[in-house]
């Protein structure tokens, strides 16, 4: 019994990593803030992460082990439905991984001219796109030690080139020792990896890190990494801050002018995060409030986040980001975001969101708006469906389309 | 394990069936929602872009756009009505001329407001967008592909005629291009 569960798991495994043989991948973190605040836990609870995002932890991983509107004892497949964890070793490997394959219009409408020079307006093609191959491993290696190591496809990576990045300043691998001598004690996290900037998206289009100006050259990359160390403390279950310095070469990879921020420069992180929680006889309201503050030689990112949940229920997320680049490079932004998600089934939550970007450069401004609804169905556990209608407007075009991902994960 | 109903046979697919019926009812609904999402699909570019074009767009050094092109090496670019058109001097005696928009994503390659502009490097006579480095030769081919999907072929290319002693030219935008399969 125990080898066939093996077996099942590394067939599970294989068929996540079988979708390694496309071509191209876009690359994106992961995370779903949302259910923070209707499971009513923070991120590390269910990720190896800190701050969330990434390879699940055991409560992670068996919270959707059973999320599905068909579960696998349903479908007779008990030896699936009855893995009660993502351990090897006793627990103490962890494995994880994300595969996204995403069917949409990439792109924006162009004008094409017929042999009279009338224009017409034609839309993108709609594409599949494969957007992520990740695998995480996550490693107790003693109690007050844990190693966190996660690897990102790129576009050529079968073709040889191991790392590949999509977007300036991404990076195609993360690694941190964490360090926590008691249960009690802050978490020192050092090695390559995201820096505790506001709260972390799984959806790489939000606008909330991006640039109206340069739509798809954020400063903040999917997948972001510098190498550097964090100090997160809780000292109660509503409060948590974040502090660390890093090395801030991809950052400056994705700025793209030393004038600006050098890439042997120093980059600070601070972050402040409260998440009170109210608890009625019927009613369990969860939340959180914060901010953070990323600062690199004259560049400076604010974030500024807002959460309220009901347990099980539903969710609204405010959230806006600020960054300038120093009064000479005369270069801002404004990103703000607020979305609500309601869940009506543990497998069946509806969501929608509006972002609105602007950015302010050498005089002009530039503003994309966002209108997102769609859902988060997992037909089975760890696959889940996510079909959406966008409609996203900038200064030069508008468009609306119907998408849908598919995401598998363990 | 289920109770035994009348008429209901319970064996180890009962659920299965059951939340089948749920599930299947939901996915016919999720498909007959397609129709309407397709229906509410739209796409609509800034009217300014929408300006016809005449056959030819004439143009010379003296424009602020185009004033790169004065030089081996420089690039400018020159529109009309909707079209902007990507304007390369890449030899003494000769000009090249492209849609200024990247076919991978439709992104503005010209050095125009907003935009990152393309790199032109002379010695390899190739251009370099600056969004996902997609290089292109100098008869519009692509030489590397860009690092994200999807795969391009070829700019559109145009003709152009150009006098170096006056430093007037023009590009011939209808009739004349190698359009390219992707846009």
């Amino acid at each position: 019994m125990k080898s066939m569960m093996m077996m099942l798991r590394t067939l599970l495994l294989c068929v996540i990593l079988v979708g390694t043989t496309s071509a191209f991948f876009a690359n994106t973190a992961s995370a779903v803030p949302r259910m923070s605040l209707t499971a009513g836990t923070p991120c590390s609870a269910c990720h190896l992460n800190v701050t969330g995002g990434g390879g699940r932890t055991e409560l992670g991983w068996s919270s959707m082990a059973t999320t599905g509107a068909i579960t696998y004892d349903k479908m007779g497949l008990d030896a699936v439905h009855n893995m009660h964890h993502n351990g090897f070793g006793e627990g103490t490997v962890q494995l994880g991984a994300d595969v996204r394959i995403q069917v949409a219009k990439l792109g924006q409408p162009t004008v094409e001219f017929d042999d009279q020079g009338q224009a017409s307006v034609v839309s993108p093609d709609r594409r599949v796109i494969p957007m992520q191959v990740q695998p995480y491993i996550g490693v107790y290696a003693k109690d007050w030690l844990k190693l966190y190591g996660t690897y990102a496809a790129g576009p050529s990576t079968f073709s040889g080139n191991f790392c590949d990045p999509t977007y300036p300043g991404q990076s195609c691998f993360a690694a941190s020792a964490n360090i926590q001598p008691t249960y009690t004690s802050p978490i020192l996290k050092v090695g390559h990896f995201r820096p505790a900037i506001g709260i972390r998206h799984d959806d790489h289009t939000m606008l909330g890190l991006g640039d109206a100006s340069q739509p798809r050259q954020p400063a903040i990359a999917p997948n972001y990494a510098d190498t550097g160390a964090e100090m997160t403390y809780s000292p109660t279950f509503w409060f948590q801050t974040s502090v660390g310095g890093f090395w801030a070469r991809n950052l400056a990879e994705a700025i793209a002018d030393e004038a600006i921020l050098d890439p042997n420069s120093p980059a600070v992180i601070g972050k402040v995060m409260f998440q009170p929680r109210f608890e009625g006889e019927k009613l369990t309201v969860t939340s959180w409030l914060g901010s953070s503050l990323y600062w690199a030689g004259r560049y400076r990112l604010e974030n500024y986040f807002l959460g309220l949940g009901l347990l099980d229920k539903g969710s609204l997320m405010v959230e806006a980001s600020r960054s300038d680049r120093g009064q000479e490079a005369d270069w801002n932004t404004l990103n703000i975001m607020t979305m609500l998600s309601v869940q009506l089934r543990e497998w069946l939550i509806l969501n929608g969101r509006v972002e609105r970007a602007t950015t302010e450069k050498a005089g002009e401004e530039f503003v994309t708006d966002a209108l997102v609804i769609g859902a988060e169905i997992f037909p089975v556990p760890y696959i889940e469906l996510r079909p959406e209608y966008r409609i996203l407007r900038t200064n030069n075009y508008s468009l609306g389309q119907h998408t849908i991902q598919v995401h598998f994960f363990f | 394990m289920s109770e035994d109903k009348p008429g209901v046979h319970v064996g180890p697919c009962t659920h299965f069936i059951l939340s089948r019926r749920k599930f299947l009812g939901g996915t016919a609904t999720a498909l007959a929602s397609i129709p309407f999402a397709s229906a509410c699909e739209f796409a609509n570019v800034d009217e300014s872009l929408l300006q016809p074009i005449n056959p030819t767009i004439p143009f010379n050094t003296s424009m602020e756009t185009a004033a790169a092109i004065a030089d081996v090496g420089g690039v400018g670019y020159v529109e009309d009505g909707g079209l902007r058109v990507l304007l390369i001097r890449n030899a003494e005696d000769s000009l090249l001329a492209f849609n200024s928009k990247c076919p991978h994503q439709m992104l503005e390659m010209a050095p125009a407001p907003g935009a990152a502009p393309a790199t032109w490097d002379q010695g390899a006579q190739t251009l370099r967008c600056a969004y996902h480095q997609a290089l292109y030769g100098a008869d519009g081919v692509v030489v590397e592909q860009p690092t994200t999907p999807p795969e391009v072929s070829t700019l559109t290319r145009y003709e152009v005629e150009f006098d170096p002693m006056t430093g007037e030219g023009t590009v011939f935008v209808l009739g004349s291009s190698s359009e390219n399969s992707e846009s």
